[in-house]
C-alpha cells in the first residue's frame, strides 16, 4: 500500500489548467519533495489530497482511502501545514488548537508542551496579532497533534526564521523517524535537497521529472568552475554540454551534462591553473532543465 | 452535524443575533408602548387614520378597522419588525454562515479537519435555526407580554402563535434562499447588499400586488403574499397550501444546499 497513489489525475478550472495526468507513488515513510515554480499545480495537487477539490479526471489514493469519496478518513491520518495561514482571527492560538484537537477527538498531552516549548509559541496571544511566522507556528503544531500518518506539507518554512526552520526540520525528522510520510511542496530547493529522499518536478501542470534525489543531481549536472593562468589567451570550448558559460578575467565558470571523460580532454590542451568540479544545487538543475526545455520547443 | 464547529458557530454568530433580537424586540415594545397610549382613544387614532388614502393604508399595512384589539393593531406592524428586519438578518446569516469560510480563507483550515461536507452543511443549519428560532421566540414573548398587558390578556394566543410561526417561516425561507446563494456562486462572498435588497424587493412585490392587485405574476416572487396577516379574523388558521409553499421551498433549498456544496470546489 502507498503512502499517496494517483493515477491520471487530472484538475481543470473550467477551460484553465490545475494539473494534468499527474501518476505519484510515494511510499510509507518516504519524505517526497514536490517543486515547481508558482502557478505549476503544487497547491492544486495538495487541495485535491485534501478534498477540497474534486479531481476533473484521474483518482487518488491516501493510504488506499480515495480522495473524491473517502474526505474524513483521509483528514483523520493527515496533517496539513498550508503555504499562507488563515486561521480565525477572534480566537488565542490556546483556543485554536484546542479547536482543532476536538475534531480529531483527542486531549492535548505533554507532546502538544514539548512542541509549544521547542517552537517559542505563545498560546495566550490572539490569532489576528501574530507575525506570519507565528501563524506559520500555529499551523506546525495542529497539524501535528493527532499524530498524523502523513503530513502534507505546502512551502513549511515560508516566514520562519532560520533557526526556527531548523527545529522544523529536528520535528519533521523525528517524525519520520518514527514512521510518518512527508509530502513536501516547496520551491526552496535547498530545503529539498537537504531533506527529501525523492523528488518530483512539476512544470504547468504536468510532472516532468521524478527522482531520487542524489540520481538526479548526479544525472543531470555539474558546476565546472576554472581558473586560467595569467597571461593566457582568450579561449573558446568547443565541448558539447557546456551551459551558463561565464568569464570572470581568468575565471570561468559553467554547468556541464555529458561525459566527463570528454570535458577533461579538452580542458587538458587549455592553460587551467586550478579546476573544482562540483555538484550543482537543485535550483540550478531545476533551472536549466526549464530552460533546456523551452529552447527545444523554440527550435 | 458536528457538535465542535456548531458550538463554534453558535458563539462566533451570537453578537449580530444579540444586537438584532435587541432591535426587533424593542421595536416591538416600542409599538405596543405606542398602542398603549392611543387605546383610550382609538377611535379618535382611527379616524385620523382614514383620513389618509386607502391605497396608502394598503401599502403600509394598516388594518385600522382591526384596532379596537391589540392583536389587530400588532398586525399592522408585525410585518416591519420580523418579516422584514429579522428576514434582512436571516439572509445576512444564511449568506455568512459558508461564505465567511472561503471569503476569509478559513475554508482550508475546516476542510482540512475529519469532517463531511455534509457534517458541515448540517452544523451550519443548525446553527442559523436556532440562532432565528430564539430572535422569533423573544420577539414573540415580548408580544406575548406587551399584548397581555395592555388588553388585561384578552386577545387571541393562538392567533398570536400563528402569526409568528408565519414569521419564523419567513425568516427560515430568506436565510436558507442565502445559504444556497452563497453555495451556488463559484467563488462565494458576503452579499449582504444583495441580501437586504431581495427581502426589501419582494417585500415591494407584495405591496405592488396589494394596491395595484393586476400584477399578480409577482405573486410567485413575493413570500409575503404567502404569510396570512389576517390575524383578527374570527377563523384564522393555518393555510396548508401556505404551509407548503414555505416548507416545501425551504426544504428544496436545504437538499440542493447538501447536493451541491458536496461537490463544489473551494477556491481560497
Amino acid at each position: 500500500m502507498y503512502a499517496i497513489e494517483t493515477k491520471g489525475l487530472t484538475k481543470y478550472y473550467g477551460k484553465d489548467r490545475g494539473i494534468i495526468d499527474l501518476n505519484l507513488m510515494i511510499n510509507e515513510g518516504e519524505i517526497f519533495g514536490f517543486i515547481g515554480p508558482n502557478g505549476s499545480g503544487k497547491t492544486t495537487t495538495i487541495r485535491l489530497f485534501l478534498s477540497l477539490l474534486f479531481p476533473t479526471s484521474g483518482s487518488g489514493k491516501i493510504f488506499n482511502y480515495d480522495i473524491a469519496k473517502d474526505g474524513p478518513k483521509i483528514k483523520q491520518i493527515v496533517g496539513f501545514i498550508p503555504t499562507e495561514v488563515n486561521y480565525y482571527e477572534n480566537m488565542t492560538v490556546k483556543e485554536l488548537i484546542e479547536y482543532s484537537a476536538r475534531f480529531y477527538r483527542i486531549s492535548l498531552d505533554h507532546r502538544f508542551d514539548q512542541l509549544v516549548d521547542m517552537l517559542d509559541l505563545d498560546l495566550s496571544r490572539k490569532i489576528a496579532d501574530l507575525s506570519m511566522g507565528n501563524k506559520k507556528k500555529v499551523a506546525v503544531v495542529q497539524s501535528l497533534i493527532h499524530q498524523p500518518r502523513l503530513l502534507i506539507l505546502d512551502e513549511p518554512t515560508s516566514g520562519l526564521d532560520p533557526l526556527m526552520q531548523n527545529h522544523l526540520f529536528d520535528i519533521l525528522n523525528e517524525r519520520n523517524e518514527k514512521g510518518t510520510t512527508i509530502f513536501f511542496s516547496s520551491h526552496v530547493l535547498s530545503d529539498v535537497e537537504k531533506f527529501c529522499h525523492r523528488v518530483a518536478f512539476i512544470k504547468e501542470g504536468r510532472i516532468i521529472i521524478e527522482d531520487d534525489i542524489n540520481s538526479l543531481k548526479e544525472k543531470l549536472l555539474s558546476r565546472i568552475t576554472f581558473r586560467l593562468k595569467d597571461g593566457a589567451d582568450d579561449i573558446t570550448l568547443q565541448t558539447t554540454g557546456v551551459i551558463s558559460l561565464k568569464k570572470n578575467e581568468n575565471d570561468i565558470s559553467f554547468l556541464y551534462r555529458g561525459e566527463m571523460s570528454q570535458l577533461l580532454k579538452d580542458l587538458s590542451r587549455l592553460p587551467v591553473e586550478k579546476i573544482t568540479i562540483t555538484e550543482p544545487d537543485l535550483e540550478e538543475i531545476f533551472m536549466h532543465y526549464y530552460e533546456d526545455d523551452a529552447q527545444n520547443k523554440d527550435n | 452535524m458536528n457538535l465542535n464547529l456548531f458550538l463554534n458557530e453558535f458563539k462566533t454568530n451570537l453578537k449580530g443575533t444579540v444586537i438584532t433580537s435587541f432591535v426587533v424586540v424593542l421595536y416591538t415594545a416600542f409599538s405596543l408602548v405606542i398602542y398603549a397610549s392611543m387605546k383610550p382613544n382609538i377611535s379618535k387614532v382611527k379616524d385620523f387614520y382614514y383620513i389618509m388614502p386607502e391605497s396608502f393604508q394598503v401599502a403600509f399595512n394598516f388594518h385600522i378597522n382591526q384596532w379596537d384589539n391589540v392583536l389587530g393593531f400588532y398586525v399592522t406592524y408585525f410585518v416591519y419588525f420580523v418579516p422584514i428586519i429579522t428576514g434582512c438578518y436571516s439572509i445576512i446569516l444564511g449568506a455568512r454562515l459558508l461564505s465567511k469560510e472561503e471569503q476569509y480563507k478559513t475554508a482550508e483550515f475546516l476542510l482540512s479537519r475529519p469532517l463531511s461536507r455534509t457534517q458541515i452543511v448540517s452544523s451550519k443549519l443548525v446553527t442559523f435555526f436556532i440562532h432565528i428560532l430564539g430572535i422569533n421566540l423573544l420577539v414573540f414573548l415580548t408580544a406575548l407580554f406587551g399584548s397581555g398587558i395592555i388588553s388585561d390578556w384578552e386577545f387571541n394566543l393562538k392567533s398570536l402563535i400563528i402569526l409568528h410561526t408565519y414569521g419564523y417561516l419567513i425568516c427560515l425561507f430568506f436565510g436558507i434562499l442565502g445559504f444556497f446563494i452563497t453555495i451556488v456562486m463559484k467563488r462565494a462572498k458576503s452579499i449582504t447588499g444583495i441580501g437586504i435588497g431581495i427581502v426589501l424587493c419582494t417585500y415591494f412585490f407584495d405591496v405592488l400586488i396589494r394596491v395595484f392587485g393586476k400584477v399578480q405574476y409577482l405573486l410567485y416572487l413575493t413570500p409575503f403574499k404567502y404569510i396570512n396577516l389576517e390575524a383578527h379574523a374570527p377563523n384564522y388558521e393555518f393555510d396548508s397550501w401556505r404551509l407548503i409553499y414555505f416548507i416545501g421551498f425551504s426544504g428544496l433549498m436545504i437538499m440542493l444546499s447538501y447536493v451541491f456544496y458536496r461537490r463544489k470546489d473551494i477556491l481560497v
